[in-house]
């Protein structure tokens, strides 16, 4: 059975994200209650998504290495976007992740986590501390054939240290049509990367700049308004179960042949897309 | 309802005096990391945040990221059973039911005290070469098991995170989501509990009090294991999310390493758990008995069987174990240059070198007994000295006595018990040097299979590519076939269509010369040869010609003078011979006709009257059609035929890419089973080298025990 590998430190899995990073991030996305560029939003939801992670892998003796992260940019040009101490690095083990972002942010609280109304002015508790391990950058092309090259390149040789671990997970975030070339081959030679336990996951995350519904995790390409929006599609894995049980505990529903592929994503979908797309086997 | 994440809270917690309603937590502290961040703990359902509060007291707030509903109904329950039976493997808890705020809104929290303590990994790994401290915890931990069917409660997830040591080494239990307490009978379990400690058989519907039979089973026999053989732990890679026993293992108890290497470790408490656990896995959940700290098989140090290791040996088999763990088979599949025997040398030769055993047993009476063989040799001297005796027989009476020394001096030597230890030392050598070999010669066995799968692959790699070569050669020869043919036949239509416009043109002048013909001929006709009588012909000519049926131009077409006579031809062919014509005569009559035939050949028209023109045209153009007509059937023919031929060469591409795929595949899974392999057989070297390398020290510490040393030793020391 295929997917079912055990996640330990001794057979980590690994988690890369490629994100675009086109001039045309520089547009606002839908969603949200104040206007947000669309590199920015990523970029929050991914830097969020590190420090999640680092939580959810926290036990008692510190961060386990059951991950293995990078975040690679495409735009004026294709590699890693860590900054800080991690820069320059394709993928980190999680440990040296959580425990070297490259900022820690003081942000206004998006919510208020106050359980009775705080005076104005009342000190501390305006802000929090958030982690942040890269920025958001949007200038240049959308190279995606060479994010994907890059990709396979250094998951090749993570799959060489790691024959039998839980298949890679690779998340595409793009907001528009690849501009070096036909995506579709490079998206299928990454796919065709294996481990012992099947074939590596590449999800892609569209991002709309207008207020269109979000299509999330659809089965079939039949729907979609047009045929860049079905490429993608045919570019993205199928959902394996553990992954759709979690999307169906957040009420999705979703088929079995459902993809991990969402198109106009707005701010809420980028989070739930995120969420789904990490879910691997249950962490203790 | 989907909780709040597991970051959310961490953001929250930054601020634990807007967040909290409780006001004691309210007022606390939580502990942070270095990056001043809130430090967590998480589990599967619930993150967990310590808070110390000033009034001394340390909790454990523990945040639940997934919503499971009747939470509320389980834990009021549990808290109700549990603060009836006060048990001390129990941590003080209260759900708060709307403890946090989060995201602006209200969520429910366990506020439980902090308990000290490490977790069951922790502690094993803190103290893996104290076996006593590891075998007092088995039989703990199997009080605890009882402790907990006694009060009715099963954990639900027993495991190594949920099982802490305190300090005093007392067990506690955390984590009591998947609890089950008397009273929850009929709700179903909300998690199946950690899949390395858990009865394959488990389901979401088992629920109740023989929750933890098999997982107490799983713990206590590791537990025993780890007491007894230390190396286990290292040789089975314990502590990577379980103590030894993984999901593997119980799924698939025949081909279990664990389970084998307990059977074969010759402890019998270990082989009587192997036996007990592979029983349980053959059985229904529902049947597996309880542990019982009476019944189960005890740990032999605890027996008495055995002593605790002398730190010369503990120092050596720390050695040993550093060495097996410093290698994990990822490891070793990525470098096979990474040597775990070299490194157990290594680690070996630090170690003091052994010291060297000495005769110990009563020489008393063997010593008495040479010293008087030595004055019996002296006597035979003096006596023979004195010539009491003849030298020869001295010499015999020297040899025998020197021979019966010898001969009792061996048989006592060879009885010696240290003697005795030392053949059984070098025959132990020898066995373990035949079995070093043997692991080494199978480490070469997989390595050299190991290669052989990569060079296959490569091989079928090549092949499946020199098969896609040839088919895709035989396709497009089949198709360039189909392209000829359709070639040549719209060839033949072209040229057929060029050919009917020639015979079309050909047509429409052979049609107007025989309306030419036939004017000409009909005008003729009208042309009595009377007219021609004013042109110097007789009518006595006129007369004649008549009579032989030439009354008209068009009765005859030519005149010719032979000698004296003329020939008339007629129309049809026929020589009418008139004497009377002279060749002037004849010319005239020629040159009648020859008028004639000009003035009605200026009347001739130069086309073909419509109607006709448009006959032939029409039934050319429609002969043209008809071949226009042709050239579509061959077209789809012949674009049919080239599909058909990829049709059939069709499957036989996916068929080659599927074979492929599923040699590759099955290489991949080759190349992983073969590596797990090489890796253990590596590791079972490196055991196997170190063994040589004890029972070597312990080999050399036998000798000094030689017989000559024993008979110096009888004679002068």
């Amino acid at each position: 059975m295929a997917y079912a590998a055990e996640i330990s430190r001794a057979n980590p899995t690994c988690f890369l994200f490629l994100i675009d990073q086109s001039e045309s991030m520089k547009n606002n996305i839908g969603g949200g209650d104040k206007p947000m560029q669309k590199a920015e939003a990523v970029a929050d939801a991914v830097n969020r998504l590190l420090s999640e992670l680092s939580i959810k892998c926290a036990k008692e003796d510190g961060v386990r290495d059951y991950f293995h992260v990078g975040v690679i940019g495409y735009g004026a040009s294709v590699g890693p976007i860590f900054d800080g101490v991690l820069a320059g690095r394709d993928l980190v083990p999680l440990s040296e992740v959580a425990a070297q972002p490259a900022r820690l942010e003081e942000r206004a609280r998006s919510y208020s986590h106050a359980a009775t109304a705080a005076p104005p002015g009342a000190g501390p508790g305006r802000t929090v501390k958030f982690p942040t391990w890269f920025s958001p950058v949007a200038y240049g092309d959308t190279p995606m054939c060479g994010a994907f090259g890059r990709a396979r390149g250094v998951l090749e040789a993570w799959l060489a240290e790691h024959p039998r671990s839980f298949p890679p997970i690779v998340v595409n975030i793009t907001d528009g049509e690849s501009t070096d070339g036909d995506a579709a081959p490079y998206a299928l030679a990454l796919q065709d990367l294996t481990t012992a336990d099947g074939h590596l996951l590449l999800f892609n995350l569209h991002l709309s700049s207008d207020q269109s519904e979000p299509i999330i995790f659809p089965v079939q390409d039949r729907y979609l308004p047009d045929d860049f929006a079905r490429k993608l599609h045919r570019m993205s894995s199928v959902l394996p179960d553990q992954m759709r049980a979690a999307a169906n505990r957040q009420g999705l529903m979703l088929d079995e042949a459902a993809r991990g592929f969402a198109f106009n994503a707005d701010i809420s979908a980028i989070v739930q897309f995120l969420d789904v797309g990490t879910q691997v086997l249950e962490l203790r | 309802m989907r909780f709040p994440s597991a970051s959310s809270y961490m953001e929250a917690l930054q601020d634990p005096a807007s967040c909290f309603s409780d006001p004691e937590l309210a007022a606390g502290t939580p502990v942070l990391t270095a990056l001043g961040l809130p430090r967590a703990m998480s589990g599967n359902v619930a993150t967990v945040f310590r808070v110390e509060c000033p009034t001394g007291r340390n909790y454990a707030v523990r945040c639940f990221i997934r919503s499971f509903e009747d939470e509320e109904q389980r834990y009021t329950a549990i808290a109700a059973h549990l603060d009836r039976l006060a048990p001390t493997w129990r941590v003080p808890f209260e759900l708060q039911r709307e403890g946090i705020v989060v995201e602006g809104r209200r969520w429910p929290i366990l506020k439980m005290e902090w308990s000290s303590g490490q977790s069951l990994t922790s502690y094993l790994e803190r103290n893996l070469w104290d076996s006593p401290a590891i075998a007092y915890l088995a039989l703990r931990f199997a009080t605890l098991a009882q402790q907990l069917r006694n009060a009715g409660v099963a954990h639900g997830d027993l495991q190594h995170g949920n099982i802490l040591v305190a300090p005093g080494g007392d067990l506690r239990l955390i984590d009591y989501d998947g609890m089950y307490v008397p009273g929850l009978d009929r709700l179903a379990s909300n998690e199946r509990g950690h899949r390395n400690y858990q009865h394959p058989g488990r389901t979401q519907q088992d629920f109740g009090p023989h929750l933890d039979h098999f997982p107490s089973w799983v713990i206590y026999t590791s537990l025993v294991a780890v007491a007894t053989d230390p190396l286990l732990w290292g040789r089975l890679d314990g502590g990577d999310e379980c103590l030894l026993f993984r999901h593997e293992d119980l799924e698939a108890p025949g081909t279990s390493p664990a389970i084998a290497a307990l059977e074969a470790s010759g402890d019998d408490s270990l082989a009587a758990l192997a036996q007990l656990l592979r029983s349980f896995l053959a059985r229904d959940i529902g049947a597996v008995p309880p542990l019982s700290p009476a019944k189960a098989p005890q740990p032999a140090i605890t027996r008495g069987d055995i002593t605790p290791v002398a730190p010369e040996e503990l120092a050596d088999k720390q050695a040993l174990y550093a060495a097996l763990r410093g290698t994990a088979p990822a490891a070793v599949a990525a470098g096979p240059e990474a040597r775990v025997a070299e490194d157990a040398m290594r680690a070996h030769e630090q170690l003091p070198p052994p010291v060297a055993m000495r005769f110990a047993g009563p020489l008393t009476l063997s010593r008495t007994a040479v010293r008087a063989a030595l004055g019996l040799v002296v006597l035979i001297v003096v006596i023979t000295a004195a010539g009491a005796l003849s030298p020869a027989l001295g010499v015999l009476a020297l040899l025998l006595v020197g021979a019966g020394v010898l001969a009792l001096g061996n048989q006592v030597y060879t009885a010696l018990p240290e003697v005795e230890a030392a053949r059984e030392a070098e025959a132990e050598l020898g066995r373990r040097r035949a079995a070093a070999a043997a692991a080494e010669a199978r480490v070469d066995d997989l390595a050299a299979r190991r290669a052989a799968v990569d060079a296959d692959e490569a091989a079928a790699r090549e092949r499946a590519a020199r098969d896609a070569d040839e088919l895709e050669r035989r396709e497009a020869a089949e198709v360039r076939a189909v392209e000829d043919d359709l070639r040549k036949t719209l060839t033949a239509l072209t040229a057929r269509e060029q050919a009917s416009y020639k015979a079309e043109r050909d047509a429409l002048a052979a049609a107007l010369h025989d309306l030419h013909r036939d004017r000409i001929v009909g005008e003729l006709a009208r042309r009595p040869l009377g007219t021609a009588s004013g042109r110097g012909v007789s009518d006595h000519v006129l007369y004649g010609l008549a009579l032989d049926g030439i009354r008209t131009a068009g009765d005859f077409v030519d005149v010719e003078v032979r000698g004296n006579i003329a020939v008339v031809v007629a129309a049809d062919g026929r020589e009418v011979r008139v004497s009377a014509i002279g060749p002037r005569e004849a010319q005239s009559i020629m040159a009648w006709r020859r008028s004639v035939e000009e003035s009605v050949a200026v009347l001739l028209p130069n086309k073909l009257p419509p109607e006709k023109e448009r006959q032939v045209r029409e039934h050319y153009g429609a002969l043209r059609e008809a071949l226009a007509g042709e050239e579509a059937p061959a077209r789809a023919a012949a674009s049919a035929a080239a599909a058909e031929v990829k049709a059939r060469f069709a499957p036989q591409h996916d068929q080659l890419a599927v074979e492929l795929k599923a040699s590759e595949a099955a290489a991949v899974r080759r190349r992983v089973e073969l590596d797990q392999q090489l890796a253990s057989a590596r590791k079972e070297a490196a055991e196997a080298q170190w063994r040589v390398r004890s029972f070597q020290r312990e080999a050399a510490a036998y000798r000094e025990l030689t017989l000559m040393r024993f008979l110096r030793q009888l004679t002068w020391e």
